[in-house]
């Protein structure tokens, strides 16, 4: 997602006052969202669309582009431009008012949201979908400046762009490595299917070169299936470190490219960290991040268990069993939508639905496609179900699956983004 | 494909079967015929009302304009239609992990009702 840096970005005061001048005319209940990514635009979409409610949307960027499939781009299948929404449907076909500003602060005691340029949105209630932020630190060497020499690419954009180049290139022989991440982090496979993805751009274009993942965990998402996929796809070519072999991760030199685990210090042509995650940055300033780093939510309306009438989806949410994933986000986002459209118009509450699908690529040609049923439970929620891809399933289930997800990604954006 | 409980780990579950979730979500025994009475005698103002609000779990996966590139449409089927394809998810008749998953968390009446939805949109999607 987004970093709510605080950019002097988009329109001024002046402009913003007269833009929701006539929305508020109407004195319809008022629903601000901060953060465009797949939680605050589908929230604000489904908010909006019964025409009931007056939907603002605060996003500092103009166009999103998504994690999903972002690893598609570092193996050279999808171009960044095929992975980049706009919001431009959001506001043309369902009415919402997309302010392109970052969100500076918020004051739930008159309910108010501070833009970075200087005007504020006043709301009845609030939907926060910021997103990770990274917490630096825990690697030595490893901070915010790092970045530029050994990128995240953890959230897609730029840091997607850089990663891809260090990886074109690397020469042939050369060692990628990725640091994978503790838990809990945005996307379970998704820094395996990097590796698998990595390493299909490698066979064809850089046969003799080596992926390492230097594990902080001992196990990872649908380790089986990975592990058998590597095997089948490119032997001895990708090699997984769990923290167990390796004292974990210590240091990084950027500049010289040295990895240093407890046990020894590996030589990267090309170093990919995924550091530690928590909620983005304007949930940690609104004061609606617990001791974990997440935001404690209700589980069947989404409200905040911290901050009265503000609402949280998405990855920066506590949200039990459910994983920090897109589709996640999407269907948390309904539900809020759902339960604050029950609250401010006295629409008919019906059933929480939350399902999650990983769809995830070991190769071109390859995915897995797994899917997930959650249930509120006990104060939390809980994963009541699960469907998993099976390690030496059909090469043909394997293929079919990959266009599948090819089609959901497309029916996907445009539910989130119109 | 393994249907997982809660009581199971992802990576030492046993061949469950769908029953457990089954069970819990669907106290009613599951016969085509008693579903299809489902749509016949729902309070349709309500079902409607139901099956709008279920749309958005098929939208994130299925384009609503009848376009499919991958995901196959789903607004080309009478309502009794979707009501047995949704059915024969459930019973594994039809291969998709996906969409079994999706049959087994809706009731018998919210599948009739997000299927009469459903037929509606693809009415309105084919007249001029």
């Amino acid at each position: 997602m987004t970093s709510w840096t605080r950019r002097e970005l988009g329109i001024g005061a002046a402009a913003l006052g007269s833009a929701l001048g006539p929305a508020r005319a109407q004195a319809k209940p008022r629903v601000v969202v901060i953060g465009g990514g797949i939680g605050g635009a589908t929230a604000a979409k489904y908010l909006a669309a019964g025409n009931a409610l007056d939907v603002t949307l605060v996003e500092p960027q103009s166009r999103y582009a998504t994690c999903i499939f972002s690893n598609l781009y570092l193996a050279g299948l999808w171009s960044l431009e095929s992975l980049t929404h706009g919001y431009g449907t959001l506001a043309e076909r369902y009415g919402v008012t997309v302010v392109k500003d970052a969100a500076a602060a918020i004051d739930p005691a008159i309910r108010r949201v501070r833009l970075a340029g200087g005007a504020s949105l006043a709301y009845d209630r609030l939907v926060v979908s910021p997103g990770i932020a990274f917490q630096f630190g825990e690697i030595d060497g490893y901070d915010e400046a790092a970045t530029e020499f050994m990128p995240h690419a953890w959230s897609a954009g730029p840091q997607t762009r850089l990663l891809r180049a260090r990886l074109e290139a690397m020469e042939d022989g050369g060692v990628f490595v990725i640091v994978a991440p503790p838990e809990p982090f945005r996307c379970p496979p998704g820094p395996y299917e990097r590796a698998s993805l990595a390493a299909y751009y490698f066979k064809q274009f850089k046969p003799r070169s080596k992926i390492v993942i230097l594990d902080v965990k001992d196990s990872f998402y649908q380790q089986e299936v990975f592990r058998d996929g590597w095997d089948r796809h490119y032997p001895g070519m990708i090699e997984w470190l769990p923290a167990r072999s390796t004292g974990g991760v210590k240091a990084v030199d950027v500049r010289a490219g040295l990895v240093r685990t407890g046990r020894e210090t590996i030589r990267a042509s090309v170093t990919n960290v995924i550091p530690r995650q928590t909620a983005g940055a304007v949930a940690h300033s609104a004061g609606l991040v617990d001791a974990r780093g997440w935001c404690p939510i209700d589980p069947e309306t989404f409200e905040s268990r911290l901050l009265p009438g503000i609402h949280v989806v998405g990855d920066a949410a506590c949200a039990g069993d459910m994983p920090k994933s897109a589709f996640c986000a999407n269907a948390q986002a309904k539900a809020c939508a759902a339960a604050i459209l029950t609250a401010l118009t006295g629409a008919r509450p019906s059933r929480l639905h939350l399902l999650n699908t990983f769809y995830t690529f070991l190769a071109g040609n390859d995915a897995m496609g797994d899917a997930a049923v959650f249930t509120p439970a006990d104060g939390t929620i809980k994963r009541s179900g699960a469907f998993l891809t099976q390690a030496g399933e059909q090469p043909e289930t394997r293929r079919r699956t990959a266009r599948e997800a090819v089609g959901w990604y497309d029916a996907f954006t445009r539910d989130v983004f119109g | 494909m393994l249907w997982l409980t809660e009581a199971t780990s992802a990576q030492q579950a046993s061949l469950t079967g769908p029953a457990p979730l089954a069970a819990r979500l669907l106290p009613s025994t599951l016969i085509a015929v008693g579903v299809l009475a489902v749509v016949a005698s729902a309070d349709r103002a309500a079902a409607a009302e139901d099956g709008g609000h279920l749309v958005a779990i098929c939208a994130a996966c299925h384009r609503l304009d009848g376009r499919s590139t991958g995901i196959p449409s789903i607004l080309r089927w009478e309502a009794e239609e979707i009501v047995d394809k949704m059915l024969d998810f459930r019973a594994s008749e039809r291969a998709s992990p996906i969409m079994r998953a999706v049959s087994l968390s809706l009731s018998d009446d919210e599948i009739a009702a997000v299927a009469a939805e459903i037929a509606a949109i693809g009415r309105r999607a084919k007249s001029p």
